[in-house]
């Protein structure tokens, strides 16, 4: 049984012109397993994560349902203009890390009365004791916690804000975690670090996580299972290792390629140089314009979805074959 | 100015020595920690020349120090062999559109109430330039018209970032300077830009100094690697040398570190 289930999920402006933003994704989050958003800027990832916790501004439309199911609490949310639903899931079942650690805190308050503040609400507004927040950020891998409690973000380096920014949604006593691009500022020693804290309270907390990220070599070598999105799409949802053996959607073979030459450091053929202009949605496949298969077909209407074996699919007319 | 000796430095930097205790200022992300210890590079015309280390590092400081942000303790900055830190005023705003910064917050760097077409005749009208209309300078960075409209919000982030270096182009700049200029993007994009980028330097005769923490997108741009950590710069090397003999232990670390994530999938 998965913890939590979108299914359809379209987000829309609510203009005369309507845009898309999201069209129609579905994926599941096993407990316990890491799901990895991918997709390029401005593809909707962001998005999905506020659609998850009720954050979109209002000027959006919302459709689609969640399913969030943990133990002895079940909430299907159907209608997404309701406010109050999402108020028991979020910080306490579901939490959310920003890119920019550091701007998502309070600057005016130290890091530690901002646990303190987290772990109240956590825990139905009981006090807390310095204590207990100083041995919470030893549990969560600090080893001054005092420094850290006295602190005020602007005082922490980006590696360690990053850190504290963990600790923080950790507080709330989250289920779910949603990390949305953690490490995108973080050179490759501090990013493995956070990386490796990461998996491990991932273990100590139970926790099941989404990773969002543009860095694809993360995403295979964390996540169990792969939503590539693209332009609002979720053109295929795959378990990593199927992913990684045989995408089926050209758009992830071509990003794997693309990949594969960075990764060997040569600079990759020539791409299509057409930009994707966000939220335009055509009434085809959105990647007609830059596929090596489109026929015409492609270009009429969204393909339909190929289920593999539930709830993993493609969405492609000519999907490719394993090699 | 306009002379191009492959032999002669664009830019010179030597012993640069950068104290925070009074200027946290700049348009860079403020830097608390680290200063800048008496660091020396020289970057040619032609040049991509990349400084890495991680964040905190003192990258940025260098680069607010070549933009007259701020005062460094110590050293000298030369720009075609006149030295910006001590000329006067006057003739330090005659060359300073000549080195164009491009942020590596670009999400802020683009004023959020205007329209992007608002945004582009502004710069060109303080530039005063009439030879080039905005459709051809978002041409020029691969931008169709139909973005004109949009607010920056309404943009993604490689969107913004290409508009954020049209507009660094806009006063004709001999020397630009990059901070993180992909980090923050995902692989097609990045590789979108750096591709851009490598066109650009050729097509406008641009030198670029950059700065950035990711070594495997970095290494197909840049041709001189410069490593730096805690306010010192290391190591210095032609970009394939320093993957393949990399000498200062961090560097080891860092090169290693880079191979075993693009081991996920070769
Ligand atoms: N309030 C809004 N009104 C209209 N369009 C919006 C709004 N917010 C975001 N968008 C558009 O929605 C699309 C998806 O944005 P989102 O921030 O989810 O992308 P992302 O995948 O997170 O990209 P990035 O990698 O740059 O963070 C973009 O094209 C963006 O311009
Ligand atoms: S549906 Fe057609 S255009 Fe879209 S990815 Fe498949 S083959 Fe390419
Ligand atoms: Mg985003």
């Amino acid at each position: 049984m998965p913890i939590l289930s979108i299914e359809n999920l379209s987000v829309r402006t609510r203009k005369f012109k309507p845009a898309s933003l999201l069209e129609d994704i579905s994926f599941v989050l096993n407990p316990g397993e890491t799901l990895a958003v991918i997709g390029e800027s401005g593809a909707g990832k962001s998005t999905i994560c506020r659609a998850i916790l009720g954050i979109l501004p209002k000027s959006l439309e919302i459709r689609g349902c969640m399913n969030y199911n943990h133990s002895e609490i079940e909430i299907s949310i159907g209608n997404w203009d309701d406010d109050r639903q999402f108020t028991p899931l979020r910080g306490s079942e579901i939490a959310l890390i920003f890119q920019d650690a550091a701007g998502s805190m309070n600057p005016l308050r130290k890091c530690g009365n901002q646990i303190r503040d987290i772990m109240k609400t956590a825990d139905n507004h009981t006090s807390i004791t310095k204590q207990s927040i100083l041995d919470f950020l030893s549990q969560t891998g600090f080893r001054e916690p005092d420094t850290i409690y006295r602190s005020y973000p602007h005082q922490l380096s980006g590696g360690m804000a990053q850190h504290v920014a963990l600790a923080l949604a950790l507080a709330g006593q989250p289920k779910i975690l949603i990390a949305d691009e953690p490490t995108s500022s973080l050179d490759a020693i501090s990013k493995q670090k956070y990386l490796d804290r990461l998996a491990i309270m991932k273990k100590k907390y139970d926790l099941s996580l989404i990773f969002i990220t543009h860095n694809l070599n993360d995403a295979l070598s964390l996540s169990d299972s792969i939503l590539v999105l693209y332009r609002g799409r979720a053109v295929e949802f795959r378990k990593t290792a199927d992913l990684k053996t045989s995408p089926k959607h050209p758009y992830t073979g071509d990003l794997l390629n693309l990949l594969r030459s960075v990764n060997q450091s040569r600079m990759p053929d020539e791409m299509a140089e057409n930009f994707p202009v966000g939220g335009n949605h055509d009434s085809g496949c959105p990647y007609c314009q830059k596929c090596s298969r489109a026929t015409a077909l492609c270009g009429k209407t969204f393909p339909p979805k190929t289920i593999i074996e539930q709830p993993y699919y493609f969405c492609c007319n000519y999907p490719l074959e394993k090699k | 100015m306009e002379q191009k000796d492959k032999n002669r430095p664009i830019l010179s930097v030597s012993n640069l020595t950068i104290d925070y205790a009074f200027y946290r200022v700049g348009p860079f992300s403020a830097q608390h920690h680290a200063a800048v210890e008496n660091v020396s590079f020289k970057v040619y015309p032609g040049d991509c020349f990349a400084i890495v280390g991680e964040s905190g590092c003192g990258k940025t400081s260098i680069l607010n120090a070549i933009l007259g942000f701020v005062r460094p303790k110590n050293g000298a900055i030369f720009y075609n062999e006149q030295n910006l830190l001590t000329m006067a005023r006057r003739e330090f705003r005659l060359y300073r559109p000549e080195i164009q910064p491009v942020f590596q917050d670009f999400h802020n760097a683009l004023n959020p109430r205007f329209r992007i077409i608002e945004i582009l005749k502004e710069s060109l009208r303080i530039c005063s330039r009439k030879d080039i209309s905005i459709e051809e300078l978002i041409a020029v960075v691969g931008l169709g018209t139909d973005i004109l409209n949009y607010f920056p919000h309404q943009l993604s982030g490689g969107q913004k970032q290409r508009i954020v270096i049209a507009r660094a182009l806009i006063p004709k700049p001999q020397l630009l300077l990059l901070d993180e200029p992909v980090s923050s993007l995902d692989i097609t994009v990045a590789v979108q830009i750096i591709k851009l980028l490598k066109n650009l330097r050729k097509k406008e005769n641009l030198t670029f100094l950059l700065v950035s923490h990711n070594l495997p997108i970095i290494r197909l741009l840049a041709n001189r690697i410069a490593i730096m950590k805690n306010g010192h710069i290391f190591e210095e090397k032609p970009t394939e040398d320093l993957f393949e003999t990399p000498e200062h232990p961090y560097t080891r670390a860092l090169v290693n570190q880079a191979l075993i994530s693009c081991q996920s999938y070769q």
